[in-house]
C-alpha cells in the first residue's frame, strides 16, 4: 500500500482541524501575568508577584522550589519521581500552568491587579 | 479452532509488543528533556494501528485498557496510566471510525494521523478536567508530535500490511 494524493489532502485537512483548535489556546494566554499563585491540593496556599525576581521553596510534606525571574516562573527543583514539572518550559501570560501531579501542586498566572504582595496561610 | 487459536496468539503477541514499546517510550522521553510532562508521542500505537488494519476493532480496544492497566500495575503512576488510557480510546474509536478510508482510495498514512491526532487531544482531557485550564498551552506542541508521530507510523504500517498480505496468503 502506497501514499495516495487523498492522504495529502486529509493532512492538511486535519492541519487545518489542528489549528482551529489551537485558536482559543493562543487567543487566552495574550495577556501578561502578574501574580503566580500557588495551589495544593486545589487549595491556595500562596501568591507572588511577577515583577519580583525571588527563588521560593513549597515545604511541608513537599519538595518544591520555584524561581520567578524577569516575570517567568519555572520550577527549579521538585522531589517528584517523574521531574516532569521541571521539564515544562517557563510561563509568564496569564492563563498558563505549571503542574506537579504527584505533589499535587499547582502554579498558575494570573493576571488580576490590586492583589496582595504575598499570601501565605 | 485453528483460527480462534492464531487469533489469541496473535493478540498475545501484540499485548507483550504493545507493553514493551510503551516502556521502552517512556524509557527514551525520560532520558529527552522535553517540555511535555507526562504525555507520550505515541510509538505503541502502532500496534494498535495494526489491529485496526486487520479490522480487529474490539482487540485493540481491550488492548487499549490491557496497556494502560499492565502500565499501571507493573510501573505504578495512576495520572500516567489515565492519560494512556484516555488517550488509547480516543485513538482507538478515531481509527476505527476511519477504517474503511482503505477501501476509498487512502492509505493508512490517513488513519494513523487523526488516530495520533486524537491520542494527544485524549491524554491533554484528564489533565484539563482533573486540574486547570492552563496545561492547554501545550496542546499546539503536542498535536505537532501527533501529526509527526502519526505520518511516520502510518507510512511503517503501509509497509508492513504489503508483506504481512504476502505472509497470509502463502500460509
Amino acid at each position: 500500500m502506497r501514499a495516495t494524493k487523498k492522504d495529502l489532502v486529509f493532512l492538511l485537512i486535519l492541519i487545518l482541524f489542528c489549528a482551529l483548535l489551537c485558536i482559543p489556546v493562543f487567543s487566552g494566554t495574550n495577556a501578561a501575568g502578574e501574580t503566580v499563585s500557588v495551589y495544593r491540593s486545589g487549595a491556595l496556599i500562596a501568591s507572588y508577584p511577577l515583577d519580583r525576581d525571588t527563588v521560593f521553596t513549597i515545604s511541608d510534606s513537599v519538595d518544591l522550589t520555584v524561581q520567578i525571574e524577569n516575570g517567568t516562573v519555572r520550577v527549579l527543583h521538585s522531589a517528584c519521581a517523574g521531574q516532569d514539572c521541571v521539564h515544562m518550559p517557563p510561563i509568564a501570560n496569564a492563563g498558563q500552568s505549571i503542574l506537579c501531579a504527584p505533589q499535587q501542586i499547582l502554579l498558575r498566572i494570573t493576571g488580576s491587579s490590586g492583589a496582595p504582595d504575598a499570601v501565605v496561610s | 479452532m485453528k483460527n480462534a487459536a492464531k487469533t489469541i496468539t496473535r493478540f498475545s503477541v501484540c499485548l507483550a509488543l504493545i507493553l514493551a514499546l510503551n516502556y521502552l517510550e517512556s524509557l527514551v522521553f525520560a532520558l529527552i528533556p522535553l517540555p511535555i510532562p507526562g504525555c507520550k508521542l505515541g510509538v505503541s500505537n502502532a500496534v494498535l494501528l495494526y489491529l485496526i488494519g486487520r479490522r480487529e476493532i474490539k482487540s485493540a480496544y481491550l488492548l487499549a485498557i490491557l496497556r494502560s492497566l499492565f502500565h499501571f500495575l507493573l510501573f505504578g503512576g495512576a495520572l500516567g496510566a489515565a492519560f494512556s488510557l484516555c488517550g488509547g480510546l480516543f485513538s482507538v474509536t478515531a481509527m476505527a471510525l476511519t477504517s474503511s478510508l482503505t477501501d476509498r482510495g487512502y492509505s493508512f498514512i490517513s488513519i494513523s494521523l487523526f488516530g495520533s491526532v486524537c491520542f494527544q487531544i485524549g491524554q491533554m482531557l484528564p489533565a484539563v478536567i482533573l486540574y486547570d485550564f492552563g496545561v492547554l498551552y501545550l496542546l499546539p506542541w503536542l498535536l505537532l508530535a501527533g501529526l509527526i508521530a502519526g505520518g511516520v507510523l502510518g507510512i511503517l504500517q503501509n509497509l508492513l500490511f504489503e508483506r504481512i498480505k504476502t505472509a497470509d496468503q502463502s500460509a
